[in-house]
Formats: C-alpha cells, structure tokens, sequence
C-alpha cells in the first residue's frame, strides 16, 4: 500500500509538502491507523447489539467529519444533509457488513463516498436533470456560515470551478488531496489500476486549472 | 482589477487543498432527529426476516395441509366410485342369454367381482395405490374385453334371428306362390 510519501512522489510534489498534519488534526487520528481506541470498540458492539441510541453516539462522533467529506465530494450542494442521513441509515442497515478489519471512520467514509457515486449516478439519469442544476448552486445557510474563510474570492472561485468540474474529476481530486486517501486504496474502491488512476488524475488537475483560469 | 495570476500544478493542489480546509461546516442540528425517524419508519415498513420467514413458513405448511387433506379426500371418494362403477358394469358371460338375445335385449345382471378387497391399511403406502391401479386396469380390460365380446355375440344372435325371420318369410312366400301356382294350373287345365 502506498504511503503519502508515495502519493506525492508519484504526482510530482515530492519536494512540496502536503499539509499531513492539518488534516490528522482534523480526522483526529491518521488515515492509515487501524487500532481500535475505547469509545470507537464500544461504539461497535453497541452496534452490533443493535442499540438504537447508538446512531446517536454515531452522529456525535462521524457527523461533522462525514458531513465535511460529502460536502466536497458533492462541492457543497443542497444534497449534502440527504446523503449524509442516508449514509448514517445505510451505516445502521449494513453494519453487519463492517468486518472489523479496518476502523469505523474508514468504513464509515468508503460509504460515504460510494453513496456520493450512487447519488451522482442517479443525478445524472434523471431526465430532468437541468431542473437539478439549481441544487449545484450553494444554500445560503452556507454562504452564511462562510465567515471563517479568510480569502472569500479564492474560496468562492475554487468552489465554482469545483461545482463545473465533472463528479468523476472531483471525487478523485477530493479523495487524493484533501481526504488524502492512498493511491492504492482508491484505486481499489474505483475498481481501476494505480496507473489508470493516475492519468484520471492528471486530467483532473488540467481541468480543474481550466475552470479555475477560465472563471 | 486585479486578476488572478495563472495557476502552476502545485499552486492548483495548494488552492484545492486550502478550498477542502475551509469547508467545515457543521451538519444540520436536527439530524440524529430524522435519522431516527427515517430509521423507525423504515423498520416498519419493513418486517424483520426471522418473522417474514416465519409468516411464509406457516402460510406454506398451511397450503401443504390444505393440499394433503383435499387430495387424501378426493382418493377415497375417486376410489369408492370406481368400486361402484366396476360393479355396476361388470358382465359375467353367463348372463348373455340367447332367449333374451334374439329379442334384441341384452341381459346384464348385476353380479360382484371377485373379492380382491383393495386393503384400506395399506391404502396410502404408495406401492399399494400403485398395485390396486395396475389391478383396477387389469379389472377394466377384462371387462372391456368381456363388454366386446357380449355385443359381437349379441350382434351375432341378432343377425341369426334376422336371417332365420327372413327365411321363414321366404318359406311362407313359396308355399303360397307354389300353392297358388298349383291351384292356376288346375284352373286353366
């Protein structure tokens, strides 16, 4: 499996360095670690016993972390809070299908990210599909919240460029450089090779500069 | 107006990442609210497996019952019909009588065959109902047999009674045309 090291050598950037540790901070742990902590092995034999107020203690804990995930995933739609409680829905539906061989926040954003794939997919065979570019546009209850941006315009015009961007194109950028996800992993989850995902990633960054240079 | 100067690939992943970094936005207070409600309505909507298979076991074992209950039923009543059906038609060829015959009437006399009682223990054993299937169609080709060979003999006497009824008019004709003939003879002599 490749480290972060390895993603950015392979990209390019390995004399550049990736902000590891803003992120960890943010996830509360590293991506990689795999040992269970006190509260996560009680929270799943409490979902195992299937305790209702388990999704609860779920919530507390994954909610805003999911929620940041699928929002960039979807670049900040008004369908975030739709997956995301469909995501804790299908969490508590198919938690028989958590083995335990990796941590519960890691099963718990594959899900997330598979149903941001489910939700695209289905966006885009809807017929109407023009009647849903409204949803693309951000709510006001986040343009509200958008006080702690320090550079508004570069905010404003990377979320544009990232709403343009093809959902294939974003969820790689977004799974490799924010969630920052190993190559390896995400190429297993896309069912696609190392090599193959790294010229879609090559893409995606050339389009992204497109967008951003054309906005 | 100060436009933004072109973007280098690292300045394009800086810009990505720095985007990813200011989004954090909570999520919605009332979630774990209509998380719960979705999941209450959804586990109403749909019945656990263990009663599901349950409910279809009992529904199937009642439909097995049903079916067994008809079928023994409808074996007993198809039995004893055809019982009576074989005694009612059975033909001894004693009964064929050539008095009655050449009245064109056939004689059936209601007689019983031969007691082979089909065994009510061994009734629903299945080598048994086979048995008494082979038995009761053996019963039948006999008597199909036995029917044939009645209306070939009856069809026989029929004819004979015909052909004897036409002789003897015959006869009566030649007396009276040889009796008349006689009689014009000694007329014109």
């Amino acid at each position: 499996m490749m480290t972060s090291s390895d993603d950015a050598s392979c990209l390019g950037h390995s004399n550049r360095s990736f902000p590891e540790t803003e992120i960890e901070e943010e996830c509360g742990r590293s991506p990689s670690s795999r040992q269970f902590d006190g509260p996560e092995k009680t929270l799943i034999g409490r979902m195992r016993k299937r305790e209702p107020e388990a999704v609860d203690a779920l919530i507390d804990q994954y909610g805003t972390r999911l929620h940041q995930t699928i929002g960039r995933l979807l670049a900040w739609s008004s369908d975030v809070d739709d997956v995301l409680q469909d995501v804790f829905l299908r969490a508590w539906q198919r938690f028989d299908s958590y083995r335990g061989d990796g941590s519960l926040e890691d099963w718990l954003v594959s899900l997330a990210f598979h149903r941001c794939r489910d939700h695209q997919r289905s966006m885009r065979r809807r017929l109407f599909h023009w009647l849903h570019y409204a949803n693309r546009l951000p709510s006001p209850l986040l343009e509200e919240q958008l006080t702690h941006v320090t550079d508004t315009h570069a905010w404003n015009q990377m979320q544009q460029a990232m709403q343009q961007l093809a959902s294939g194109d974003r969820e790689l950028l977004v799974m490799i450089y924010i969630e920052q996800w190993p190559h390896q992993q995400l190429a297993d989850h896309l069912k696609i090779s190392v090599d193959v995902l790294h010229g879609r990633l090559h893409r995606a960054r050339n389009r992204l500069k497109q967008h951003m240079q054309s906005s | 107006m100060n436009r933004p100067q072109p973007l280098e690939p690292d300045n394009i992943v800086d810009a990505l990442q720095s985007w990813g970094q200011q989004s954090k936005l909570p999520c919605r207070s009332d979630l774990k609210t209509s998380v719960r409600r979705k999941l209450q309505t959804t586990t109403r909507a749909q019945p656990s497996y263990p009663a599901l298979a349950l409910s279809v076991g009992f529904v199937a074992l009642g439909l097995s019952l049903g079916v067994w209950w008809i079928t023994r039923h409808s074996g007993k009543s198809h039995s004893s019909n055809q019982d009576m059906t074989i005694q009612h038609s059975s033909v001894e060829p004693d009964a064929l009588e050539p008095s009655n015959a050449s009245n064109g009437t056939l004689a059936i006399q209601e007689t019983e065959l031969p007691s082979q009682e089909i065994d009510s223990e061994s009734r629903h054993s299945f080598e048994d109902l086979i048995a008494q299937a082979d038995l009761l169609s053996q019963r039948i080709e006999a008597l199909q047999l036995q029917t044939y060979i009645a209306s070939v003999e009856l069809t026989l006497d029929q004819s004979l009674a015909q052909s004897e009824h036409r002789l003897a008019k015959d006869r009566v004709i030649a007396d009276w045309y040889a009796s008349n003939r006689s009689k014009h003879s000694l007329e014109t002599q």
